[in-house]
């Protein structure tokens, strides 16, 4: 049990911090990009991020062993049923927050937000071998969320209040290179 | 046949401005991930320019037809539905497009959670015509697939030596295929871009720019559970609501009424 904890955190370890799957992977950085501009309730929006992926992550581990029967296999075949499941989870989520928890409009359209992204959508991918490798991965990747919209925040102030950046380098193209040079020094740290 | 030619020039500058001046991935950042994942050769940023056009095109169409009479938080599960079965019925024809053409790459599956869908379909689709819906879903396209040709054309250059030939080939750069490579062609092509908004069309560049975090403090407290009422003027503020689409919206209807 403990044996699977510790691979269980060493996986999370490795996905959130040395090869961030958000910086090193580039998925889910449109996400993380607006999240930064908004960081209000990133905590929210991360717990959320991190709920789809761990749920994904585990029905992918049950399904894709049943899509692989299918003849002929294609992958966008795949990622309709990741889809689809992605979609029923959603709406079990969302309903949960409309009709119980009595959720307000702003925090329902923030749902969407946090489910359908490719950092999520790629879970059952990228997940891993095992069923406790796969939602280490996901929990990985919610933490990865939250720490790149920390980052890239941090990199937009710092940027902004720069006056020394020449005018057509300022806001976007300078947020590209800083992310370009935040994704190479991940990079270089994993050794990938 | 004035009122024609008139109309006519005014979806040219509503194309023009929507791909070119207010670009949605070098203005606004908006559905980078697939040009990062994905755009590894010409080849490669070809058949992805036209996936997420195809996706784009059919997901606008679908909001301004049908979708926009359902609740948003359920219209954002159908974009992703309805781009999913795009990417499968594209499938076989952009399967052969790619680099190596055996297995679609993981970068056009996900493109079905495109945010630049998701933003135009919101922003525009929902609250505009059908024919505004496609000039505007077609002046996305083009802009977003020029990005993805020019960002595949400079990787395949910088990290293979090659062009038009595919991903396929042993980089001259030892892990040049990672995504840092793009964020930087990116950023230059960004770069580039304003440089050109700011010298030819200066007064187009006002609020268009404007990848600026607010001063808000990260709160713990969620911001509507049990809460219908009570949230602050921040908490209106759209997740999406980061391109100024207003120019484009503005232009075309200007088009109508002449």
């Amino acid at each position: 049990m403990l044996q699977i904890f510790l691979k269980m955190l060493s996986v999370t370890l490795f996905t959130s911090l040395i090869q961030s799957t958000v910086f090193s992977g580039g998925l889910g950085i449109d996400e993380s990009i607006k999240g930064a501009r908004k960081p209000r309730y990133l905590v929210m929006y991360g717990l959320w991020v991190t709920f789809f992926s761990v749920t994904l992550a585990v029905a992918g581990r049950f399904i894709t062993p049943l899509l692989a029967k299918i003849t002929p296999r294609s992958a966008s075949q795949d990622f309709i049923a990741y889809i689809i499941i992605l979609v029923c989870i959603y709406i079990g989520a969302a309903a949960l927050c409309k009709y119980i928890l009595g959720a307000s409009k702003k925090y329902m359209n923030s749902l969407g937000f946090c489910a359908f992204n490719s950092l999520v959508l790629s879970m059952p991918v990228l997940g891993g071998t095992s069923l406790s490798k796969a939602v280490a991965a996901a929990i990985g990747a919610g933490i990865a969320y939250i720490l790149s919209v920390l980052i890239i925040r941090g990199g937009m102030r710092h940027i902004n209040a720069n006056k020394y950046i020449p005018a057509f380098f300022r806001g976007t193209p300078a947020l590209f290179i800083y992310i370009s040079l935040v994704a190479l020094a991940l990079s270089g740290i994993s050794g990938v | 046949m004035d009122r024609i030619r008139a109309i006519l020039r005014k979806i040219r500058l509503s194309l023009f401005k929507g791909a070119f001046i207010h670009n949605p991935i070098l203005t606004q950042a908006a559905g980078v991930f697939a040009i990062v994942v994905a755009a590894k050769s010409l080849r490669d940023g070809f058949a992805l320019a036209l996936t997420a056009g195809i996706i784009l095109l059919v997901n606008e169409a679908a909001a301004a037809l049908l979708l926009k009479r359902l609740p948003r938080w359920l219209r954002v599960a159908f974009y992703a539905l309805i781009g999913s079965a795009v990417i499968y019925l594209a499938e076989p024809f952009i399967l052969p497009l790619t680099s190596g053409g055996r297995v679609l790459p993981l970068g056009f599956c996900l493109l079905s959670v495109n945010a630049l869908t998701v933003i135009r379909c919101e922003r525009f689709a929902c609250k505009n015509k059908l024919r505004h819906c496609i000039v505007d879903a077609f002046s996305g396209a083009v802009g977003y697939g020029a990005v993805a040709l020019v960002t595949g054309a400079i990787r395949e250059l910088i990290v293979y030596g090659t062009f038009f030939r595919g991903a396929d080939a042993v980089p001259l750069i030892p892990n040049g295929a990672l995504p840092f490579i793009a964020f930087a062609i990116l950023g230059f092509l960004a770069a580039a871009h304003k440089a050109v908004v700011i010298k030819f069309y200066p007064k187009e560049q006002t609020n268009t720019f404007s990848m600026k975090s607010s001063d808000e403090k990260i709160v713990l407290r969620d911001p509507g559970l049990g809460n219908k009422k009570k949230h602050s003027a921040s908490d209106d503020s759209d997740d999406y609501d980061i391109i100024d689409l207003r120019p484009a919206v503005r232009d075309i209807q200007e088009g109508e009424g002449e």
